[in-house]
């Protein structure tokens, strides 16, 4: 086996479109030939999405041995073929798809948020850490000593650094300390090994750099540049040596499954041994970011658009997993956190679903709701998804790819709901990502089978709203409260109460207190 | 090795070497043994290191001393590569690559310090491509390149102005995109490119004007309007032409093409030169000759209210016309004749 085969780049364009029109001639031609530049600093203007999928590929074929293909796009009909007792589908994707073990680290890169990387030792989980930091510029004896390493008597100097003894000892007031800070904390890709290994005190510390940017040792505080983080884990429960604190998980923006390895596939390991290589010291300088580069490209993957309807897909989705009927009698109080803070037990919870239909009320399904982080998360990988595929606008198709890693972590699955006896769901108390997936599937279902996309009476009363108040007359602001209680009434006349009508009856009560107080500051007006 | 002269210990290259040996000893030992990308003669790669990458290093030490590490590793990746597909390094093969490299990359040490394997590569690319065009003068376009260099402030308008020191070479069919390129060059320099002393160019604007018309060579003053036999293009394969046989002519309204029965070649000339190019998506049918072209006998070619009479078309028996270029196919030839309607001076 060739080393130099690991220096190649798979070559642009890595997502082909048709070509078009007549044969222009153009004068670039010119500097095309066998003579190659190389060089991240020198790239001829290739667009930014394209260095990403050459990165991902050349990841792919070439560093990491991860031949999956978990996320699948198809473009037209893909042929399905059954294994198993358990009939388990393996789809032969039509279109480009992709590894998540490679892709979601390369886009966490790209959005610079926080990667958590679980899995059984020796499974690539560092390495894949590592790979991404030599993307990002950093030579690979900065990445490794920037790595912290998580261990039982890991204590907040170790992670942020020290007082200089000498200014310790002359120091009068506590902001004449100097304190040396640690190296890792200026680079732009972060890395923590192990974090389940760190003691809950410094885990703190490490939440303030994680959720702030900022670290803080004897009143001194150094300010972090925004960076990609990747944090590993052997397992994504939230045990280890000690209990990661639930602020810290909740930080973890996307998780990552180290995927197994796939024995066919020894015989490169054979070669890797027998040639002594290793990939993370042969990175091509032309699949490598400048520090303008990622900041660029953070910009333009959250330029991508997001369409209103798919908008509109992803808040129905999200509507039904907060409401939590038995939880309180005020409608507001009506949700999952109530009752978690509550700290009671849920088996005291009696009733509240009998003659739900458990296929449109999935909310029994999770213990909680999502949370505004988490839907920012959601939204901005999206976008990073369809970015990478080279679009400029969210396909539905990529939210669905993109919410089981990124709310992985982020809806507690409730493993004791009925959903989960029926036959063939069990094997969802453990595939979370496919879980989350036939959630997403089950939630459009129901968005279609009650045809929102046409039919949206409480969707158009709030676009009537938002188009300002200013310069309506009592007369139109009364006929639009009348609106808005018919439509209460309407909702409420023997229908149970799912999730997404939750959240219309809440927005429906918005708009009545919004129209009333206007209403009333027209008649103080006069 | 026997017959290479060595390379001098105290030398830009050899300090550069040393400080890295390790690196370049591991790049040297994978090229040698791979099968893909050709097979690396180290004699030859030393000759080449010797003869043509040290002069450019020096050059690079004496302007830019803190970028000689970085060019010593683009620009030496970059031989490795090129010597073992033999590109680089193999005598009299590729004449245009090997002048780039001898006479053209040390007086672009100032670029090549800025972006060394982007400057190397697109140079030594440029050379392959214009020596194969056999009405073009690589060595010619290197030495405008290298005298453009001191007026270009970045690497970005250094590779523009080849752009167009290569269409302006002769590769008429880059007209329209080297147009484009040239409309972003900086005043002084665009009028350099096109051969004008700036000092004395016309204003932009009016130089923009005047090439507007093909065939009229830049600040020379317009003339009437006539009908001017530019030359003939193609030929016979078997003499170094494109033409396996005597061609069809044919147009499509907005090119002219010339179809010798395996491919079709479209025509293109300019007041700079003629060039012949396969292409793709030729016309199925031959077209319909344009309205009012005429061809006598004799030679007298109307078109477009203009009429001329050239006795090296006596016989044709075949026009075609897209715009201001007309092609005519004498007989007994494979190569095609083209007259443009003009108001340039001959």
């Amino acid at each position: 086996m060739s080393r130099d085969r690991f220096l190649q780049i798979s070559q642009a364009p890595t997502r082909p479109a048709p070509a078009a029109g007549a044969t222009r001639f153009d004068v670039a031609d010119l500097y095309r030939g066998p003579a190659e530049a190389g060089g991240a600093a020198e790239a001829s203007g290739l667009p930014l999405d394209e260095k990403l999928r050459q990165a991902y590929f050349w990841v792919t074929n070439h560093a990491i041995i991860s031949p999956f293909y978990d996320v699948e796009y198809t473009d037209g009909p893909a042929e399905q073929i059954r294994f198993g007792d358990q009939g388990v589908e393996v789809t032969l994707p039509s279109d480009q798809s992709y590894s998540s073990y490679v892709l979601l680290p390369l886009l966490n890169l790209a959005v610079r948020r926080r990667c958590l990387l679980v899995g059984g030792p020796g499974r690539g989980k560092t390495t894949i850490a590592v790979l991404m930091g030599l993307l990002a510029g950093y030579s690979l004896r900065d990445i490794k000593r920037g790595i912290q390493h998580g261990q039982p008597q890991m204590t907040v100097s170790d992670l942020l650094g020290n007082p200089l003894p000498q200014s310790l000892l002359a120091a009068k007031e506590m902001d004449e300390v100097k304190i040396a800070w640690r190296r890792w904390l200026s680079m732009r890709v972060k890395i923590v090994d192990e974090y389940n290994r760190i003691p809950t005190r410094t885990q703190s510390a490490l939440l303030t750099v994680m959720a702030d940017d900022y670290a803080e040792v004897f009143d001194q505080i150094y300010e972090c540049p925004k960076a990609a983080w990747y944090l590993t884990a052997n397992d994504d429960a939230g045990g280890g040596t000690y209990q990661v604190i639930e602020a810290l998980r909740d930080r973890i923006d996307v998780v990552v499954k180290a995927l197994h390895f796939n024995t066919r596939f020894l015989g490169e390991l054979l070669a890797r041994i027998e040639e002594d290589v290793r990939p993370e010291e042969l990175v091509p300088p032309g699949i490598v970011f400048s520090q303008d580069e990622l900041d660029r490209l953070q910009k333009e993957v959250l330029a991508v658009e997001f369409p209103a309807p798919l908008r509109r897909r992803l808040e129905f989705f999200a509507s039904h997993f907060e409401f939590l009927e038995p939880a309180a009698r005020q409608l507001e109080y009506q949700t999952k956190d109530t009752f978690k803070l509550s700290g009671l037990d849920p088996s005291t919870l009696a009733g509240g679903d009998e003659g739900k239909d458990q296929v449109a009320d999935l909310g029994p399904q999770t213990r909680n709701g999502l949370s505004v982080r988490a839907l920012m998360t959601s939204l901005v990988f999206c976008k990073a998804m369809a970015y990478f595929r080279g679009a400029r606008t969210v396909s539905f198709e990529d939210v669905r790819q993109m919410l089981p890693f990124v709310l992985h972590d982020k809806l507690v699955q409730n493993p004791d709901a009925p959903w989960f006896e029926a036959a063939g769901h069990a094997a969802y108390r453990i595939d979370r990502v496919s879980w989350i997936r036939s959630l997403f599937a089950l939630s459009c279902r129901e968005y279609d089978r009650l045809d929102l996309d046409r039919e949206d009476p409480v969707g158009a009363l709030a676009e009537e709203f938002s188009k300002g108040l200013e310069g309506l007359s009592e007369k139109v602001v009364r006929d639009r409260l009348v609106k808005v209680e018919r439509s209460l009434k309407k909702l409420a006349a023997g229908r149970k109460m799912y999730g997404h009508l939750f959240d219309d009856v809440l927005l429906l009560k918005v708009l009545h207190q919004r129209y009333s107080n206007y209403l009333r500051w027209l008649r103080w007006k006069g | 090795m026997e017959g290479v002269r060595p390379l001098a210990p105290g030398s830009a290259l050899a300090r550069a070497l040393a400080r890295d040996r390790d690196r370049f000893n591991a790049r040297v030992a994978l090229a040698a043994r791979r099968r893909d990308r050709g097979r690396l003669d180290p004699s030859r790669l030393a000759c080449h290191l010797v003869e043509r990458l040290a002069p450019v290093v020096e050059a690079v030490e004496a302007i830019a001393p803190r970028c000689v590490d970085a060019v010593c590793a683009a620009l030496f990746d970059l031989s490795v590569d090129l010597v073992s597909r033999e590109v680089l390094g193999a005598e009299g093969r590729h004449a245009g690559a090997d002048a780039a490299w001898r006479e053209t990359l040390p007086r672009l040490a100032r670029h090549l310090a800025a972006a060394p394997g982007r400057v190397a590569a697109a140079v030594t690319n440029a050379a392959l491509q214009l020596e194969l065009e056999p009405t073009v003068n690589a060595a010619a376009w290197l030495d405008a390149l290298a005298a453009a260099a001191p007026h270009c402030p970045d690497v970005d308008t250094l590779l523009a102005a080849g752009q167009v020191l290569a269409w302006r070479s002769g590769m008429a069919h880059w007209r329209e995109s080297a147009l484009e390129v040239w409309d972003r060059l900086p005043d002084g320099l665009a009028s350099m490119v096109l051969g004008l002393d700036p000092a004395a160019s016309p204003p932009r604007p009016e130089l923009r004007r005047a090439l507007d018309d093909p065939f009229r060579t830049p600040g020379a003053p317009p003339g009437d309007q006539v009908l001017r036999l530019l030359g003939t293009v193609g030929g016979f394969r078997g003499f170094g032409g494109p033409f396996l046989a005597p061609p069809r002519l044919a147009s499509d309204g907005q090119r002219l093409w010339a179809l010798d029965g395996a491919d079709g070649f479209t025509l293109h000339a300019d007041c700079f030169g003629r060039t012949v190019v396969r292409t793709q998506g030729a016309p199925a049918e031959p077209g319909a000759p344009a309205e009012a072209l005429r061809l006598a006998p004799d030679g007298t070619l109307s078109y477009r209210g203009l009429t001329s009479r050239f006795p090296a078309l006596a016989g044709a028996r075949c026009c075609f016309a897209a715009g201001a270029l007309v092609a005519v196919l004498p007989p007994y030839t494979h190569r095609v004749a083209l007259v443009a309607v003009t108001k340039g001076a001959a």
